[in-house]
């Protein structure tokens, strides 16, 4: 391509960069989330949970507080709470993390039309948010801040440590004076609080309402993203950004015209996750 | 001990989520009471309303203003449910056909599997679907030219573009809203042969029409590749489109409901779906005893089908174009226009 031809083409390239980082922003925050709890040790299937219930909350509390500020703080204390009583039944009732984090995707598709009914009387959708409450560039600061601050955290502090410690060999813990289950409780907290942030930003500022089930499977895409990168965190975010960049192609790429029909091009982003799972089935008993 | 207690508290919580899941329609089979024991003075009427639910602004929300002005105009006695899934839709049925109200209105297409099983069942009751097509002496089905309306705004949108590139946003694949696009397309190449149309459905599963986000990021790939007036028949996803023209101060199209009203200066006209009329039609025959089981289709020709003008577009089409509209829309119902029709084309 000539260098006056990629001019011409520029403007649409920015435009595609920044779909890729928008797409990405609740998959990156679901995959980093996903990376505390199994790094402590416990599996994580609750991912597209967590989701659902930040984007819930998220609109439901901007739309009754009238402040973008105040739900979130709202939204990440949810989520908090929601890290909490994942903890208290995978950790301290033991029962299976993987029944857990099916049973709390479930719980929360299941609540949800409740609260909309309660709310809002309707078990629809929520009413829209005025455009004048939304952020502009918030979303990826939190986003940088919270890979930022996870790097510090796992890399360079000693609570990093004993989280690594948590999830290769949890033994060693308790020996050295410590308590696993503060460890994995604060892990999961941590958790809770990242993946429902990523739904906040689902649904204040990718759309401006909560929709059911509006998560629609990004939270297994971001679990495929942080097995795919062997729970390596910069090469989680690299894989959450890829994915990113699929689902973001795919909806360029069906509106050009192609010889294939759409269908294949809407199935690639899950293609991509279903190979990913596929090729690195046994790195999944290696972590989790 | 410490095992038995955690099955018993999973237990709990899994039998606690069911019971938030069914709770809606679980209530109507405990309390089955003889109708007969006090014969109900007024007409009772159900409505079992599609996932969107009624406030989808959309599709289920003008089904709900027709019973609700049924209700209000005709003194019905009227119950509305929402199923949260699409399981749920054989169970509503069933439940309120066993409490015996005399029209049951199951809305969306989805319902059409329900109905034919459940309806056979209760041969005293009758039974409307709106957009599916159910054979049986009790059920009236009620389906609507969409791709005469699609037409119609394909054609404002090719009069409107100054950049000649349009889009539509289909919510999930398949054939009811293919009939839209293949409409939609025909109708803005009747006004400008070269006008380029960009179409794209967000997804092949009912997720499709609860994705504003996924649907919000597809218009704005089609406003930044220059198409400046988009179409979007997506449900609950359409709001996601109408920010993304909002944003990037270009148009978009409504679709079922009038939707002129959620962004005010960006949606160019709705393409509305008279189901409100359908439904207050369908209570209004069961209350004069007139019900007819059967095919009822509407269209431009009974306005079951029309686009919308009010105080929010108003300024958005001057009179030569309302013009120009309405004599497509004569020409359509004289039959002078033929409007390609997915159904019946060859795939």
């Amino acid at each position: 391509m000539s260098l006056h031809g990629l001019e011409e083409y520029l403007p649409s390239l920015v435009q595609f960069c920044l779909s890729v980082l928008r797409i990405s922003l609740p998959l990156s925050l679901a995959a980093i989330a996903g990376f505390w709890s199994e790094r402590s040790g416990t599996p994580q299937v609750g991912l597209e949970g967590f989701l659902l219930l930040g984007a819930l909350a998220g609109a439901t509390l901007v739309k009754l507080t009238d402040s973008m500020p105040m739900g979130f703080a709202l939204t990440l204390m949810i989520g908090a709470a929601g890290g909490m009583l994942f903890y208290w039944l995978a950790c301290r009732i033991a029962i299976n993390a993987i029944l857990v984090g099916l049973i709390f995707n479930l719980l929360i598709a299941g609540i949800a039309p409740f609260i909309t009914k309660l709310i809002f009387g309707s078990t629809g959708s929520t009413p829209t948010l005025d455009p004048a409450l939304r952020w502009q560039f918030f979303p990826y600061l939190w986003a940088a801040g919270i890979l930022i601050v996870s790097l510090i955290l796992f890399h360079r502090t000693g609570f990093g440590l004993l989280v690594k410690f948590a999830g290769l060999k949890p033994e060693v813990i308790s020996s050295a004076g410590f308590s696993l289950s503060t460890v994995q409780m604060c892990s999961l907290i941590l958790c809770g609080v990242i993946s429902t942030s990523g739904g906040f930003i689902l649904s204040t500022y990718l759309a401006s309402c909560y929709s059911p089930m509006m998560s629609a499977g990004r939270g297994f895409m971001a679990l495929a993203a942080l097995i795919f990168a062997r729970w390596d965190l910069p090469r989680t975010f690299a894989m959450a950004i890829a994915f990113g960049f699929f689902e973001a192609a795919q909806i360029y790429l069906q509106s050009v015209n192609s010889p294939l029909p759409s269908q294949f091009y809407q199935a690639l982003p899950y293609l991509m996750t279903l190979v990913v799972l596929g090729l690195r089935r046994q790195g999944l008993s290696e972590m989790a | 001990m410490r095992k038995s207690r955690a099955l018993r508290i999973a237990s709990l919580v899994s039998s606690l989520t069911l019971l938030a899941f069914l709770s809606t329609s679980s209530r109507a089979d405990i309390t089955n009471v003889p109708a007969n024991l006090s014969p109900p003075q007024k007409l009772r009427v159900a409505l079992v309303l599609d996932r969107g639910g009624k406030n989808d602004n959309s599709f289920n929300s003008a089904a709900y203003a027709g019973a609700m002005r049924a209700k209000k105009e005709l003194g019905i006695t009227m119950k509305y449910v929402e199923s949260p899934d699409i399981l749920a839709f054989e169970t509503l049925n069933r439940a309120l056909a066993k409490r015996n109200y005399d029209l049951i209105i199951a809305i969306g297409f989805g319902q059409s599997d329900a109905q034919r099983r459940v309806a056979p069942q209760f041969p005293k009751i009758h039974f409307a679907i709106i957009d599916g097509r159910v054979d049986g002496p009790n059920v009236k089905s009620i389906l609507f030219q969409e791709h005469e309306g699609s037409y119609l705004v394909g054609a404002i949108a090719a009069m409107k573009s100054k950049t000649h590139k349009i889009g539509f946003i289909g919510g999930m694949d398949i054939p009811l809203i293919r009939r839209f696009e293949r409409g939609y397309i025909a109708g803005a190449r009747s006004i400008d042969s070269k006008v380029q149309v960009v179409n794209q459905y967000i997804g092949m599963t009912a997720e499709a029409w609860n994705n504003p986000a996924k649907a919000k990021e597809m218009a704005l790939s089609q406003y930044h590749q220059n198409a400046d007036i988009v179409f979007v028949a997506a449900g609950a996803s359409g709001t996601g489109v109408f920010d993304a023209a909002d944003e990037t101060h270009n148009f978009a199209i409504g679709v079922d409901s009038n939707q002129n009203w959620m962004k005010p200066g960006h949606i160019l006209t709705s393409m509305v779906k008279k189901v409100d009329v359908a439904v207050y039609d369908v209570i209004r025959e069961e209350l004069n005893h007139a019900f007819k089981p059967g095919l009822q289709i509407f269209g431009l020709n009974n306005n079951g089908i029309d686009y919308s003008v009010d105080q929010y577009n108003q300024n958005l089409l001057d009179k030569t174009d309302l013009e120009k509209i309405e004599s497509i829309k004569n020409d359509i119902i004289a039959g002078r226009i033929e409007v390609p029709d997915y159904y019946k084309m060859k795939k």
